[in-house]
């Protein structure tokens, strides 16, 4: 389990370096839109690939770190078996019938994409949306994976 | 039928209250409840099948990219140690007036509030950095607590707002949506830049009426002492430090108010003029690239992740006839639209005290903005009355937000009580601001 988390945090935070890049490739967009007159719809395509690539992919990243807001008046003070309770159950009811739907009903979608290579509808735009849309995938299973970590740091602990 | 969607929206309300992270609860309560109405015919599992749509739509919307580039910009000034600098060298170069720390607190906690736009972020770093020296200085235990904590709330109203743009990116929408139910054609649209103008004049009153207050304040204070032995800093260190995060503010607002740059443009230099920053003041290292990435990613998920939780629970919310029961509501309040307005008001001030700014955009305003729209209000002016509404409600006792955040990083010697007594006068100032606004919508427009 350990490993689990291990690799889902180094994925968060080798996506998360994609920031800057995204920063320096819009300088790029602007610079060639207002000085040279010429719309980059391929860089901004690119630039929204990296930037869905980040909150998919960190989700798990973040579960771990337990920084997704909560409603927390009465979580707050709470004793720590209420918190680990609270994980565990919710965890179950709530965390892993979201990411099992999501991932049933993205799949049609992405299956589709990858049957025809999806392509950009924008002029100029890049060739693989099935690439971008498989990204969907990242959510559901980071944080299943983040969860069943969780879980199992309550039950044997 | 009406009693169905009412019950997903106790159910959640109650669900939240557990303190399980609110994206999951939002999505995991609403998919549940789906579930259970699929058998008896309430609920089409087809509807399901939008979700990855939905999440796509989300992941291609130029405009909410502009999150995570803001973010960076504020993570990078904030970590960088400029943000606090900033206070510092502000508060010198006012040494010579008496009560120059506390003005220096509204200007820089205008300025670092508007690039940050997160409540907690601003609060705890002021609260940390001034707190202990406002009342070293002499001012009242209350009206420091007070002065910060307002302080703190700032960035939900003052441009480049994260607040605003999630605000605008919903509000946009509920204005398609509300102009498509009214079957007009030639529709009209709404702007996070539209949003960002016109919150200047609105965010200039409430700074203007709080600096007013403190001057107040101080000049019935007089064991008020000046900065012991500090130096005016050296010309280089004003420009590094304070010049330079000015011009670079002024210079993202300006492009959007212009019209040169999209928000999401703006964001962009922003974040890469805080880079130039930070290497102009020595702090640019591949470390600290690497630190400020993470913080904003986590910061930037966080906040995607609500949305996409949002995103299923008004999918799901609309499957079961959501949009029935809110027709019920408003057509039920007696009155007229004002009426209707000002019952949207309070309750999202309530929904403020268990709610996040994001949560609200993308839960409550949806819902409620789109018959009020159909009522004929402005969308912008709707928005900005909003955005001051939830600001006020972070700052009420006993639940408000900014106070909790104050609370944590307060010395134990100010008590919770003083933490009160001390924001009232600036929650007095803030419904003033929002009755002006609300009986003079030329303010915003």
């Amino acid at each position: 389990m350990k490993i689990i988390e291990k690799y889902i945090n180094l994925i968060g935070k080798c996506i998360s370096y994609l920031i800057p890049v995204i920063t320096m490739l819009m300088i790029v967009i602007i610079v060639s839109r207002y000085f040279f007159g010429t719309g980059r719809t391929d860089l901004q395509e690119l630039v929204m690939y990296f930037h869905s690539l980040i909150f998919l992919g960190c989700a798990g990243y973040v579960f771990n770190q337990d920084e997704h807001v909560r409603v927390d008046i009465f979580y707050r003070d709470a004793a720590d078996k209420y918190k680990d309770i609270i994980n565990l159950v919710c965890g179950i009811i709530f965390l892993l019938p979201v990411c099992v739907i999501i991932t049933i009903y993205s799949f049609d979608l992405i299956n589709m994409s990858w049957d025809i290579k999806e392509t950009s509808t924008e002029p100029g735009g890049l060739k693989y949306v099935y690439i971008q849309k498989t990204f969907i995938y990242l959510f559901p299973l980071t944080l299943i994976g983040a969860f069943l970590y969780k879980a199992s740091r309550i039950l044997w602990k | 039928m009406e009693i169905i969607p009412l019950l997903l929206l106790v159910l959640i309300c109650c669900a939240l209250l557990l303190g399980y992270p609110v994206a999951m609860t939002l999505a995991g309560v609403s998919i549940l409840f789906a579930l259970i109405c699929i058998p008896a015919g309430i609920f089409d599992p087809n509807i399901f099948k939008s979700i990855p749509l939905r999440i796509f739509g989300i992941m291609n919307n130029v405009t909410l990219l502009a999150v995570p580039l803001f973010i960076f910009m504020g993570t990078i000034l904030e970590r960088s140690g400029i943000a606090a600098r900033m206070l510092k060298n502000m508060a010198s170069a006012f040494k010579n007036i008496k009560g120059g720390l506390s003005i220096s607190i509204i200007v820089v906690g205008a300025l670092l509030a508007a690039s940050t736009g997160i409540v907690g972020a601003t609060v705890v770093t002021m609260g940390l950095m001034s707190l202990p020296a406002l009342i070293q200085q002499g001012y009242k235990k209350d009206f420091s607590a007070g002065l910060i904590a307002a302080t703190g709330t700032l960035g939900q109203i003052i441009p480049p707002s994260i607040a605003l743009v999630l605000l605008g990116d919903v509000m946009s929408n509920a204005y398609q949506r509300a102009q498509n139910n009214m079957g007009i054609f030639s529709q009209k649209t709404v702007t996070v830049g539209d949003l960002f103008v016109g919150a200047i004049v609105p965010g200039l009153l409430i700074c203007g009426s709080y600096l007013i207050y403190t001057i107040y304040q101080n000049s019935k204070n007089s064991n008020i002492q000046f900065l012991p032995n500090a130096e005016l800093p050296k010309s280089v260190e004003i420009v590094k430090t304070l010049a330079l995060p000015l011009i670079l503010i002024f210079l993202v607002l300006g492009s959007i108010i212009v019209g040169i740059a999209t928000p999401t443009e703006a964001a962009a230099i922003g974040a890469s003029g805080a880079m130039i920053i930070a290497l102009i003041n020595g702090k640019l290292t591949l470390s600290f690239l690497k630190e400020t990435s993470e913080k904003t990613a986590i910061v930037s998920t966080m906040i995607f992740t609500i949305l996409i939780g949002a995103s299923i629970f008004s999918l799901i919310f609309r499957g079961v006839g959501g949009d029935d029961l809110i027709e019920l509501i408003f057509s039920s309040i007696p009155g007229g639209p004002y009426t209707a307005l000002i019952f949207v008001l309070v309750l999202v001030f309530l929904l403020g005290f268990i709610l996040d700014f994001i949560e609200i955009c993308y839960v409550i305003v949806p819902l409620v903005a789109p018959p009020l729209l159909m009522m004929g209000f402005d969308p912008v002016w709707l928005a900005i009355l909003l955005a001051i509404n939830l600001q006020t409600s972070f700052l009420t006792p006993p639940f408000g937000f900014s106070l909790f955040y104050l609370r944590g990083v307060a010395d134990t010697s100010i008590k919770t009580l003083e933490i009160y007594k001390g924001v009232m006068p600036f929650i007095l100032i803030q419904l003033f601001i929002l009755i002006m606004v609300l009986i003079f919508p030329i303010i915003v427009l």
